[in-house]
């Protein structure tokens, strides 16, 4: 993926993350919810390993960390994306490097190598899916 | 390589790159050494037709762009629900086009 391409879309995803972070806050409590967007959960009826995340980072803001880890675990992730991304991207983008494209082709390249790492964080994710469905959030 | 192995080559693959690909890919692989053919043969292509169908039905957990290599983009997808379900429609456009992208890359690794 080319460097100008690679920093556009993950700027798009991070601006799509906060915008819907925002909305939410925004609109919680105010009555009127906004639609549901798993597709998965619409089809199948069974929410799917994400799904609680938005509430979980919502709580987050909130500062309630230990009712946004039982939402959604992933929404540390997340948190630790939105909160570092930005600022390493300004970086880049003041200082003209490609710090971040680099550090993350390394990472990308370190987890196509590492095959029992990629096999406990899909044992992770699933047990974390397992959960999910048995909370039914 | 001789013209039959690249013309069974380009017939059995040709659905996996850009048409506007396969002009150069036949004179590369025209002026290829022998040798070169196993590595060739080794390179897993990925059928742009079946990744369609992994979008499909698993898409909305990053499988497509995980098969795809784009390791980082599918962890992406998978913790935040599909890029909220809309990543994952854009990505059922998009997802062939990228597998003919890195089949390019791949078979460029060894014709370049």
């Amino acid at each position: 993926m080319r460097v100008v391409r690679f920093y556009r879309t993950i700027g798009l995803l991070l601006l799509a993350g906060y915008a819907w972070l925002i909305l939410n806050l925004l609109l919680d409590g105010s009555g009127s919810d906004l639609p549901r967007v798993c597709l998965f959960r619409d089809i199948t009826g069974i929410p799917c390993p994400s799904c609680g995340t938005t509430r979980a980072l919502m709580l987050l803001v909130r500062g309630r960390v230990t009712d946004s880890f039982y939402f959604n675990p992933f929404g540390f992730f997340i948190a630790i994306g939105m909160g570092v991304l930005p600022f390493w991207l300004a970086y880049d983008w003041i200082a003209g490097k490609t710090s971040f494209h680099r550090w993350y082709s390394r990472t990308e390249e370190f987890i196509r190598t590492s095959k029992w790492k990629v096999g406990i964080a899909m044992v992770l994710v699933l047990s974390n899916w397992i959960w999910n469905i048995t909370k039914g959030s | 390589m001789d013209q039959q192995h690249v013309d069974m080559f380009l017939m059995s693959y040709s659905k996996y790159f850009e048409g506007y690909q396969l002009p150069a890919i036949r004179e590369k692989l025209l002026k290829l050494d022998e040798s070169k053919m196993i590595q060739l043969q080794a390179i897993s292509l990925k059928d742009p037709m079946m990744m369609l169908v992994v979008s499909v039905l698993v898409g909305h957990f990053g499988v497509d762009r995980f098969l795809l290599g784009d390791t980082g983009l599918g962890v992406a997808k998978l913790l935040t629900c599909g890029g909220l379900g809309i990543w994952t429609i854009i990505d059922w456009f998009l997802i062939m086009g990228r597998s003919r992208e890195v089949n390019m890359q791949r078979v460029a690794m060894i014709l370049y």
